[in-house]
């Protein structure tokens, strides 16, 4: 079996977001594999771990850095990798013709996406991957088996979960629950310098984008920042409760 | 396995910053870390920070059940197994490697200190001097973390005098046992470590090292210190009663265990320096989220000059020190890539090669250990009141450090060690210090000369560095020339030249690190030039004190001329720097090159 | 035309439903706004969506009983061509989400996700998200034929419904078999008022030490309220609460008149996911916690005993 987990490296959630004349400035912030992404290659080396014949292969698109996030995965253990390097940025949508082209070259039974990519805080590129493959698609998977040419596993809808079941190729979207991602050991990163990381250029892929983004701008509400001492606990919550009833009025 | 950067790199001997330049690409620096080299990097940095940083009140709180459980999981991760050799269970990795993850393990001074106790004291010594069966016992359980490591070397009267321990060590009638009597003071990890390497002198005479296993009879480990600071590690004394250690367990050669002493003190010291590098960035983080939060007078702090010029200061003591400790560790690395790794005792040959730079190894621990107290106090500072209570994290920070400026041979210890050593090593012939010596002498003496003109942004800051070692050498010279080998007596005036010494190396190493960027980061060029400007005044400083301690009268005044003539210069606008260095760094919201 | 696909549960018209013709209204682009609705034995949901579109087609059949990302792209993209829509409004739940990617591909148009806002111009759509956890409002625009949109729950007002019916037609469709088996369901139980629509959210985090602390302080409290209950990521991996209480990045997003935080530290997951509620309540020992950085009112102390007396208070 081959497997095809998306990457993206994107800001790290403890790092502060610089906007600089309205775009996002990711310069000499702290980029990271977007968490999500990881529980894919994690759940992918367990398939491995657990004895299945499986290849592992990463994939990213977009500027050189990225590379720096394939590294990281496979030193987390992916057996190759695949850069597609381009400095265009790309929205999920024509992202997603490229993740399909390079999964249809390399004949994948199965491609994981994280659920939410937390730059865009976009469900869409597994979505729009299965459907450019004509493949069926599980979303926010948070328990998943293989067995044979069947997956199985439980994952979350609207309003619960559900048990699934469905066959390869298929492309499941992760969510937490699934296995903690492991760290890049020592000697793995050693192994990894020896794998294959395959850079290609995005011109044969025939993107079009259909969406500009004309700004970004950080819009954090002001708030009061009214924080009492709780020393002593009664008087600070009769305070806090005379706050909320008659100058917030948001409590009866 | 290393750095190619480094194996490219051209050999420079220890010391020799004082009398030759150096270009930028011969220095080592963290831009030049190798793939590999970065992703240890973040590992640790996830460790760290996703392991370590929510675990600090239980580690403080003494819970050593979560200590342990940390150090397995570092050494699950690797961490713990980069200078032990492959057939055990290592990777063998270079020391630039090893620094950085002390670097960025310092999250937390309790842990930190556990950890570099286990790595560095602690499993060393049995990485150079074990016999193959003692590796085999217990390096793999050591390398992994299943086990932790203590290093029992001082005593209640013998600390900065390693030599003059009290512990005995008698062999046993049957010949198969040492006895050791004896009480150990200050040993880091006592109360959780699995093996015990203790030094005591058989028959009390020969000086030797024992590899002893906790839970062995006679072996008892004594009540926790109640410290200053990093509560967290375990810290107690060590008594050893008629405790019987198997013969085999002799470390080395009786008589030569002081070999095994100091030669791990180097290591420990370039590390130390590491580890402070990181906890001053820590530190430095987490003051400027507190201050770009924290409003008085209807602004963040963060706006006001005062509390800038202590984010500023700050930052470029640390980018200072980056600079310092990658580039001495840098050079050790290119030293050892010329080794012959074929050798039979490849691990003479390793230590051989760190002991040439002693003098390197001692500047970052003192230097370092410093520079991390001025950190912590600034960013304990810009907290008010709030910095002075338990709640915030710059309380712990501050307290930690301490213990950086006490262990690992004392600052005082340290300053006069680094004198010393050059001073050892020009009588030696092995460093041209004297005729340097004298070629500033003849310079000066034959009066003012026009200032050398050099191209380049930080053309001042090169001449305030030419002039700090010619101001160093000079200085060193009017004191052996009062005081000829009895300058060693004179603690002062050999504390007040290391102060030079330490400077010049700091300043170079800062200011060719950033031309070696070659201005990818406006922002290294105004913290070199925040930090040369202090790091000048430290020298002029140190220089007065030394020249007002050999002369008087007449003499006094011409080596007064001399040492204006030479400390001439217009300052930089120093606000203005420190304003643009606070407001990235309070953007960025920690320790920054980028604007 | 501007088609709007409807979001229905348990015969009800969800609240996303009523924000989504407002969003189409606000637009005011060309032809009628089209109402879908799939399903099985959802004539209530028909009757009552005739209320709020001008048009509304409906598919009616057994194979579309259980919700399925797959026959739902077909049939919204099918019945958008034969349509000739130029608009498509498809709910911002989960599952919404996860089927307009494939309309979007299916039609190759571009997908407008997740928005706060959108407006039309001669023939270009500006619209308004969310990005980077929430943290970053991004302008986005899009100019073609057909245009997919997802608009966020909540961020547009419930349009009020009509007293003329519209309408109603019956749509064929050309769909093929499930591949996704869905072999059981495990419906979120909420002890009280759903999340998402409660007025007042009480919700803790690992501060507040156990699952017995969080039943004594947060339980305690939002009862004392009449809030729903929300829990972070680590109470919930630490297995005090269940997963459908989750706010955050990976769980659901709130925006409540009130949101009280107790030991709740403040991750930027965390704050992803009730950062825009409109008042903002911390108590956490912690005063460098992230909490504190955007609440409006807080009390820095021990929850087990700041809670307790803020229970005491309230019924004063």
């Amino acid at each position: 079996m081959r497997i095809l987990t998306l990457i993206r490296q994107v800001l790290d959630a403890e790092e502060t977001v610089h906007i600089r004349s309205g775009e996002i400035d990711l310069n000499g912030s702290k980029l990271v594999v977007d968490t999500m992404d990881e529980y894919g290659v994690e759940q992918a080396l367990r398939i491995r771990d657990s004895g299945v014949d499986v290849e592992v292969v990463a994939l990213a698109v977009g500027p050189e850095r990225n590379q720096e996030a394939l590294r990281t995965v496979l030193s987390m253990g992916a057996d190759r990798a695949i850069h597609v390097m381009t400095e265009l940025a790309l929205d999920p949508i024509p992202l997603s013709k490229v993740a399909a082209q390079i999964a249809q070259q390399e004949r994948i039974d199965l491609i994981f996406c994280g659920g939410q990519q937390s730059d865009w805080d976009s469900h869409a590129l597994g979505a729009a991957t299965a459907e450019r493959l004509q493949l069926p698609q599980v979303t926010w998977v948070s328990a998943l088996e293989v067995h044979g040419q069947t997956l199985t596993g439980r994952h979350d809808v609207d309003d619960g979960s559900e048990m699934f079941s469905v066959q390869l190729p298929a492309v499941i979207t992760t969510q937490q629950g699934l296995g903690e991602p492991r760290y890049p050991t020592v000697p793995n990163i050693i192994r990894a310098k020896k794998k294959e990381l395959r850079i290609e250029t995005l011109d044969q892929f025939h993107v079009d984008l259909k969406l500009n983004v004309l700004g970004a701008a950080v819009q954090a509400k002001a708030r009061l920042h009214k924080i009492l001492d709780g020393k002593d606990a009664p008087a600070a919550a009769a305070e806090l409760v005379e706050l909320l009833r008659n100058e917030a009025r948001v409590i009866p | 396995m290393s750095n190619p950067a480094t194996e490219k790199m051209r050999r420079v001997t220890g010391g020799s910053f004082l009398i030759e330049d150096l270009a930028p690409e011969d220095i080592f620096t963290l831009e030049d870390l190798s793939d590999v080299q970065r992703q240890i990097e973040r590992t640790t940095i996830d460790f760290a920070e996703k392991q370590v940083q929510p675990q600090i009140a239980a580690i403080e709180a003494k819970d050593f059940s979560v200590m342990k459980g940390l150090l397995r999981k570092a050494g699950d991760l690797g961490l713990m197994a980069i200078d032990v050799p492959q057939e055990y269970g290592g990777f063998d990795m270079d020391k630039v490697t090893s620094a950085l993850i002390a670097e960025k393990i310092a999250i937390c001074g309790s842990f930190s200190v556990a950890f570099s106790a286990h790595v560095g004291i602690g499993t060393l010594p049995l990485i150079w001097y074990g016999t193959a069966q003692q590796k085999e016992k217990y390096l793999a359980r050591l390398a992994s973390g299943e086990w932790v490591a203590a290093y029992a070397l001082s005593e209640a009267s013998s600390g900065s005098d390693a030599m003059n321990i009290r512990t005995r060590a008698t062999l046993s009638a049957d010949g198969k046992h040492y006895v050791l009597d004896g009480e150990k003071m200050w040993i880091s990890n006592a109360g959780i470590a699995n093996l015990f390497t203790v030094f005591a002198k058989i028959d009390g005479e020969k000086f030797a090292a024992f590899l002893i296993e906790s839970g062995t009879a006679g072996l008892t480990v004594g009540p926790e210190e109640h410290k200053l600071g990093i509560r967290g590690s375990s810290t107690c004394p060590l008594i050893l009663a008629d405790c019987h250690v198997p013969k085999e367990n002799l470390l080395g050669e009786a008589g030569k265990g002081h070999h095994i002493a100091f030669n791990i003190l180097n290591v420990g010291r370039y590390k130390l320096g590491a580890a402070a590098i990181g906890g001053a960035k820590y530190s430095f983080r987490s003051g400027v989220r507190y201050a770009r939060e924290r409003i008085a007078f209807s602004k963040p702090i963060t706006s006001f000059g005062l509390v800038q010029q202590m984010i500023a200061d700050s930052a470029a003591g640390i980018f200072a020190g980056e600079s310092l400790v990658y580039r001495v560790i840098g050079a050790i690395d290119a030293s050892l890539a010329e080794r012959d790794k074929t050798a039979a005792n490849n691990t003479a040959e390793i230590q051989k090669h760190i002991e040439e730079y002693a003098v390197e190894c001692s500047i970052l621990k003192v230097w370092c250990s410093e520079m991390l107290e001025r950190v912590v106090d600034q960013m304990l500072q810009l907290h008010g009141g709030y910095g002075y209570v338990e709640e915030y994290p710059a309380e712990r920070a501050y307290r930690d450090s301490r213990i950086n400026r006490i262990f690992e041979g004392t600052n005082e210890i340290n300053r006069l060690i680094i004198t010393g050593w050059m001073m050892k090593r020009a009588m030696q012939g092995r460093l041209a210090l004297l005729p340097a010596i004298q070629r500033v002498m003849d310079e000066i003496m034959a009066g003012p000369t026009p200032r050398e003109e050099r191209e380049g942004e930080l053309a001042d800051q090169h001449f305030l560095l030419a002039n700090a070692k010619k101001l160093s050498l000079f200085c060193a010279g009017a004191a052996s020339q009062k005081f000829g080998s009895g300058l060693v007596d004179e603690q002062e005036i050999m504390g007040a030249l290391a102060d030079m010494i330490m400077e010049v190396l700091v300043l170079e190493s800062a200011i060719l690190r950033t031309e070696k960027m070659q201005g990818s980061s406006p922002l290294a060029v105004l913290m070199v030039k925040c930090y040369a400007a202090r790091s000048f005044r430290v020298v002029e400083t140190a220089g007065e004190r030394v020249l007002g301690a050999v002369a008087e009268g007449d003499m006094l005044r011409t080596r007064m001329t001399i040492l204006r003539r030479l400390t001439k210069h217009e300052p930089e606008n120093t606000v203005a720097l420190g304003r643009e260095i606070a407001t990235a760094m309070t953007a960025a919201g920690r320790y920054t090159l980028q604007i | 035309m501007i088609l709007l696909v409807v979001e229905h549960a348990r015969g009800n018209v969800s609240k996303s439903t009523y924000e989504m013709v407002t969003c189409a209204r606000q637009l005011g682009r060309e032809g009628p706004v089209t109402a879908l609705v799939l399903g099985s034995g959802i004539m209530a949901v028909v009757n009552e969506v005739a209320l709020l579109a001008d048009q509304v087609l409906v598919s009616d059949r057994a194979d579309l009983a259980q919700y399925d990302s797959e026959l739902w792209s077909a049939a919204v993209a099918q019945v958008a061509s034969e349509g000739d829509a130029h608009t498509i409004l498809i709910g911002g739940s989960r599952s919404g989400r996860e089927y307009s990617p494939r309309v979007a591909v299916k039609l190759d148009a571009p997908l407008l996700e997740d928005v706060i806002s959108v407006t039309a111009e001669e023939g270009t759509l500006s619209a308004e998200r969310y990005t980077n956890l929430a943290r970053v409002t991004e302008r986005i625009t899009a100019r073609a034929p057909v245009t997919v949109i997802t608009p966020k729950q909540g961020a547009f007002a419930a349009a009020m419904p009509g007293t003329h019916a519209a309408e109603q037609f019956d749509v064929d469709l050309d769909l093929t078999a499930r591949r996704v088996q869905i072999t059981e369901k495990s419906a979120e139980k909420f002890s009280r008022i759903s999340l998402a629509e409660a007025e007042i959210v009480v919700a803790g985090g690992r501060g507040v030490g156990s699952a017995e602390g969080f039943r004594n302080l947060v339980d305690e409290l939002a009862d004392r309220l009449g809030a729903a209950v929300g829990a972070t990521r680590a109470v919930v991996d630490a297995g005090w609460r269940p997963y459908a209480e989750q706010v955050g990045q990976t769980g659901k997003t709130v925006q409540p008149k009130v949101y009280i935080a107790i030991g709740i530290s403040g991750a930027v997951q965390h704050l992803s996911g009730m950062g825009r509620s409109k008042c903002i309540v911390a108590v956490n020992r912690d005063a460098d916690a992230p909490i504190f950085k955007v609440a409006d009112y807080g009390i820095v102390g021990d929850v087990n005993q700041i809670v307790p007396a803020i229970i005491a208070a309230l019924s004063r």
